[in-house]
């Protein structure tokens, strides 16, 4: 577990503002399309019932989609972004392959050089980047 | 080499949107490819009546396997948000289904691998 560390409330952190939002002009928007619906059913189109039961499902299942959102893991959180880096990172790291770390150290000074191809035997070693566990 | 048991629970959750972005799909595609043609030009309603409620249910069936194949493999909201919209315009369904299905293989391949023996990396 990660513990010690002050995040922010998962309730009024930026992406979640932006949850609210959504959901805010989501379920009156599904609740305004049900009654429509439904006013279209009691005039005769009785195809309409269906959809004006439809409509306010869609909305829960916006609600159960917000509530999952903010209640996600933080862990799963940084391991989808760490995935995205990684996937970003390969085609860069077999490019890096073709040109020799040397040619680079002998333009360099020698210990900066040594220090540089150190760095990057260490990003090779597709880890994630942290000092708090392994 | 074992596969870790959340992988398997994944993986029923896998074929359950799969088999409903393919239902979804294929309904969808009839809807815009048969049914609404026959509305405009035939000024026949009945394809559409029976087969839009239907697609209409079946879509929230889709979407609860979604949001549940969401919940098990921790997709983030963007990709739920892809597969919800997927089953709205014809085709994708089908297109992202087989994005979901290869990049989760491709994950789970990951996920084995770091755990395996260290001659594999």
């Amino acid at each position: 577990m990660i513990t010690g560390t002050t995040r922010r409330p998962h309730w009024s952190s930026g992406r979640a503002l932006l949850a609210h939002l959504v959901i805010l002009l989501w379920v009156p928007g599904c609740l305004a399309a049900a009654w429509w619906q439904a006013t279209i059913a009691m005039s005769g189109n009785a195809l309409s019932y269906l959809y004006a039961i439809e409509w306010p499902a869609f909305a829960i299942f916006g609600v159960v989609v917000w509530w999952n959102f903010l209640h996600d893991d933080p862990e799963a959180h940084g391991n989808r972004r760490l995935s995205v880096l990684r996937r970003r990172q390969r085609p860069v790291d077999a490019g890096e392959k073709v040109a020799p770390a040397s040619y680079r150290a002998s333009e360099e000074d020698p210990t900066l050089g040594a220090y540089n191809d150190y760095l990057e035997q260490l990003s090779r070693q597709d880890r994630p980047k942290t000092w708090r566990r392994q | 080499m074992s596969v870790p048991a959340r992988f398997r629970s994944m993986d029923g959750a896998l074929k359950r949107y799969r088999f409903m972005a393919y239902t979804v799909g294929t309904g969808l595609l009839i809807l815009v490819f048969v049914g609404i043609p026959i509305q405009i030009w035939g000024h026949s309603k009945t394809v559409v009546a029976i087969v839009g409620p239907i697609h209409g249910y079946l879509y929230l069936i889709y979407l609860v396997a979604a949001l549940d194949l969401a919940r098990r493999a921790k997709f983030g909201i963007g990709r739920l948000l892809v597969m919800i919209s997927a089953g709205l315009v014809p085709f994708v369904a089908f297109i992202i289904e087989r994005k979901i299905e290869k990049s989760m293989h491709a994950e789970l391949g990951e996920h084995v691998d770091s755990s395996g023996p260290a001659e594999h990396r």
